[in-house]
């Protein structure tokens, strides 16, 4: 379904510290997110129609976790970390960003203490993103009615940072 | 034994790096896919995946699912952290060392990031 079409007012997404600040310096801080209206853990529902995993109360609370030193196996801060690299890699490709500013990010995803990977909630009005959602082609979705959303180039003016716990 | 070594040998680093970006959430997600019919190449249009990341993804998935004589979705919180490791180990030794200006100017950078403030407005 759209992110037009959905009636939700709010969309909610999780983002680590160090995205947020890579975001704001070398992409003019204009940040890509996933997101979803559902904010908390509603499994049983019917109309809950993302994995937990996708839950950003869920992802926060494990990024907040490993930053604690609570589980020490950190898989989300690593993959925190290559999806950093994987962002600069196509920012490259792209021409957004030149050979020397991608080594840059590259070692910087690679050097940061996992203290910079404390999540930020960001609270994002939806009618503010719907400019910023790029609908991906149905056909290459496999399910329609999820409600995940992916935004891109979305600016800070749009959504608000909260901190939890 | 190098296995996931062997299969990424001769391709460039950013589709190696897509792929095991791709592979990552294919590991991370098993469980749900079937669940959820989550398409796990799903991303932004300027981020989609080339088809060669495609093809080495997958050929990563068969890689890992036949050492292991068995599909993601089946296993255990052991071997998927062992995978995860695996790939991390990998992929962040990927790019060759940056140069000295290079390193300088991240560790500057490093220096100066920041927790974004919160604002709390209180009711008066």
């Amino acid at each position: 379904m759209s992110l037009k079409d959905i009636t939700h007012p709010i969309l909610y997404s999780t983002m680590t510290t160090l995205a947020y600040n890579v975001n704001k310096k070398y992409y003019g801080d204009k940040h890509y997110m996933w997101c979803t209206p559902y904010f908390g853990s509603d499994f049983e529902s019917p109309h809950f129609t993302v994995p937990p995993s996708s839950s950003p109360l869920e992802i926060y609370n494990i990024l907040k976790n490993e930053v604690d030193g609570s589980d020490h196996h950190n898989t989300k801060i690593e993959l925190n970390r290559r999806g950093i690299r994987k962002g600069a890699s196509i920012m490259l490709t792209l021409g957004k960003i030149d050979q020397e500013t991608h080594d840059e990010i590259v070692y910087i995803s690679k050097k940061t203490k996992d203290q910079l990977f404390r999540p930020l909630l960001c609270v994002i009005s939806r009618l503010d993103a719907v400019p910023f959602y790029k609908k991906v082609d149905v056909k290459n979705r496999a399910n329609p009615l999820s409600h995940e959303y992916i935004l891109s180039d979305l600016p800070q003016s749009a959504f608000d940072i909260i901190r939890i716990g | 034994m190098k296995i996931l070594e062997n299969v990424i040998e001769g391709f460039e680093i950013p589709d190696i790096r897509a792929a095991f970006y791709y592979l990552s959430r294919y590991l991370k997600q098993a469980e749900a896919i079937d669940e959820y019919e989550k398409d796990f190449f799903e991303d932004d249009f300027q981020s989609s995946p080339s088809e060669t990341a495609k093809k080495l993804t997958f050929s990563l998935i068969e890689c890992i699912e036949s050492n292991a004589d068995k599909k993601a979705s089946e296993f255990s919180d052991q071997e998927y952290l062992y995978w995860m490791d695996s790939i991390n180990k990998i992929e962040s030794e990927l790019d060759p060392e940056p140069s000295l200006k290079t390193r300088r100017s991240a560790e500057n950078i490093i220096k100066e990031l920041y927790f974004p403030e919160v604002e709390i407005k209180k009711n008066k």
